[in-house]
């Protein structure tokens, strides 16, 4: 399956691939019904280091099964402003 | 940290006295809290003589780990009617350790017809005639500069604070000399204004060297809890390269980003105004501009920034999130140079971000001005300098301008404005708004980084329940919250670090008891003040209409908001 898939801020900093995509949206290919965190160790990116998973505009777990057609956000965490 | 200053105002008074045993313990809000809650009448007006003014660093200031230097000031909030605690980064409390000053107690009201300011030194502490009164705090920090020299640190408040307004906040300097770390929370700006003290100068010139219990083993420690804060993802992350404004496209992803007076959680613009554009804006313009700027001496994780206009000079420092989100998002304005003008206006006029930029929501909803009126807010802001009638009214803050405007959705928790966290969003911090001794509060318990849904109210309770002690420990030991992701799991090591600064030994199990005692003591102030079970809750607005896109309303059970102060 296919989702798209946008990191922001600091993560982008994280994923080398994001180097040549604007702003760190991409598409991605994934197998059927994988989990976020599928996404997160395939990207490199340690569990640590993301602290927020949003998934169509809503907020998701880390175990959340993605769908075709998904778009993922990826936010490291943030205590308070 | 060996005296106690006490300054009467109404006898014009200044006298030094040691340290009671039963404070030594203490600092910072738990230090306030105790004096206020031994000291102050809790059923006096705040803004009368018998209110009193309690300035304190926390147990590690002075002291060069990274992020201690928080000052606090407390007193009962002209906003709340209860007890309150603001705290600010900057150079005054790392001013008053190093004169060995535990507490800065202002008491009484001056009879006098004019402002004075209040001189401190290793030799002298005056009252002196504020010829700067009437003056923004800009000009006024400058003309107090010029006086006394750039070792001088500045706790000051601003033509806001002088009339008694209740949105005013205390601001002191920064390392560079400028007025805006902001004490801004509860109205205490007006509690000094109504006293008749327009500033506090501290010159630590000539203090002796801070004599540590034991330098060495703070200074192996001191190594360690840097490691920790700069390997941190949250400490090391996100905060040093795009600061506090990072935050405004989580809540906006979240729908808890505060917009049109709180009646959407997710905001079109957001993307022009979260960190990320922020951080491209002060890059590409240069200039005087800074992402990465610490607000106090030795701070390693640098939060804060510089924020320049189109010509590289700077507009304002710093541009915050809960700014951008209360003057930004929330009053549907989309453009940070805009926001940075506004809170430049705020600041000078000693007023409180957060509060004016509820009261301005508050206004635009019921019809004053047109939601994304940014010239509109920056000239009810004139009003406000100008003193004119809707200016006093707008300057008491949310709660009263949205009475006398007719308002049925004013986002207050305990008369004070809520920040930029809407609380149907992260219900877990909607707890703390409710619960806390302070009010509408973000700093006193923050649940936003619990990796659980923000949106279902099982697990809020018991977030805020944790997340509350949490923040006192930091708060009474002058520490930022913001370390506390790095070292709120280290608590045994911040008692080490405790004890090898001021000879205070202390387990991390007993830094919580301390917490919640310091709890214990704001809660039963409250309670002598007259506040009740009754009053934690949100605005009903909250519980009743539901955010457009994730359709969620605050339902925490009020039965489960009473237990939080009955455990």
């Amino acid at each position: 399956m296919q989702i798209k898939v946008r990191l922001h801020d600091i993560l982008q900093d994280k994923v080398a691939a994001c180097a040549s995509h604007e702003k760190g949206d991409f598409e991605y290919q994934l197998p059927a019904s994988a989990p976020v965190s599928h996404l997160l160790k395939d990207l490199g990116l340690d569990s640590r280091f993301v602290g927020l998973v949003v998934v169509n505009g809503r907020q998701a777990a880390k175990d959340y099964s993605l769908q075709d057609g998904d778009r993922v956000e990826l936010f490291s965490p943030m205590s308070g402003g | 940290m060996d005296k106690i200053i006490r300054v009467n105002l109404s006898e014009g008074t200044i006298t030094t006295e040691p340290v009671p045993e039963k404070y030594r313990a203490l600092g910072g809000r738990s230090l306030t809290g105790k004096i206020i809650l031994d000291e102050v009448d809790p059923g006096c007006e705040p803004l009368g003589l018998r209110n009193k003014l309690v300035f304190a660093p926390g147990l590690l200031g002075g002291s060069f780990l990274s992020s201690s230097s928080r000052l606090s000031v407390g007193g009962k909030s002209p906003l709340t009617g209860g007890i309150k605690e603001a705290n600010a980064g900057g150079t005054a409390a790392g001013a008053l350790s190093k004169l060995g000053i535990k507490a800065l107690i202002i008491e009484g009201e001056s009879p006098l017809d004019y402002f004075q300011y209040l001189y401190v030194d290793q030799e002298k502490i005056e009252l002196r005639p504020a010829e700067m009164a009437g003056q923004g705090v800009y000009s006024a920090a400058k003309l107090l500069f010029e006086r006394y020299g750039d070792k001088a640190s500045l706790i000051l408040i601003g033509p806001g604070g002088e009339r008694g307004y209740r949105a005013a906040g205390i601001t002191n300097t920064d390392v560079q000399g400028r007025p805006s770390r902001f004490l801004g929370r509860g109205g205490l700006g007006a509690v000094m204004g109504v006293k008749g003290l327009k500033a506090i100068v501290i010159d630590p010139t000539g203090a002796e060297a801070i004599d540590y219990h034991d330098r060495k083993a703070f200074q192996e420690l001191n190594k360690e809890m840097v490691k920790l804060l700069k390997e941190n993802p949250v400490t090391g992350g996100v905060y040093p390269k795009y600061g506090t404004a990072a935050m405004a496209t989580r809540t906006n992803a979240i729908h808890a980003l505060p917009t049109r007076n709180f009646s959407a959680g997710s905001f079109e613009c957001a993307n022009r105004i979260d960190g990320e554009y922020l951080h491209y804006i002060i890059t590409s313009r240069g200039g005087a501009g800074d992402t990465t700027h610490a607000c106090m001496p030795g701070c390693v994780i640098k939060c804060s920034n510089i924020y320049p206009d189109a010509e590289g000079k700077e507009l304002v420092a710093p541009l915050e999130y809960e700014t951008i989100g209360l003057m930004g998002s929330n009053l549907s304005i989309g453009n940070l140079d805009d926001i940075a003008r506004l809170n430049y206006l705020c600041n000078d006029l000693g007023l409180d971000t957060i509060e004016m930029g509820a009261t301005i929501g508050v206004a635009m909803d019921q019809g004053l001005l047109t939601f994304g009126d940014a010239d509109g807010a920056a000239a009810l802001l004139g009003e406000v300098a100008e003193d004119t009638l809707l200016g006093k009214v707008l300057g008491q803050g949310a709660l009263i301008t949205g009475k006398v405007l007719g308002s049925r959705r004013i986002p207050v928790a305990k008369g004070q404005s809520m920040p930029a966290y809407d609380p149907r969003g992260v219900k877990g911090l909607g707890v703390t708004y409710a619960t806390s001794p302070m009010g509408a509060d973000h700093t006193a318990g923050n649940t936003i980084r619990a990796e659980v849904d923000h949106t279902d109210p099982a697990p809020q309770p018991a977030l805020s329940r944790r997340a509350q002690p949490l923040a006192m420990i930091a708060d009474f030991m002058g520490l930022c919250l913001f370390v506390m992701p790095a070292l709120g799991a280290h608590l045994d090591k911040l008692g080490q670090i405790c004890e090898q600064y001021c000879g205070l030994k202390i387990s991390g199990d007993e830094l919580l008891a301390a917490a919640e005692k310091a709890l214990q003591v704001e809660r039963e102030f409250n309670r002598r003040a007259g506040l009740s079970p009754a009053q934690d809750r949100l605005p009903e607005f909250m519980m009743d209409e539901p955010l457009p896109v994730s359709g969620s309303v605050f339902d925490v059970s009020l039965d489960e908001l009473r237990k939080i102060n009955e455990e």
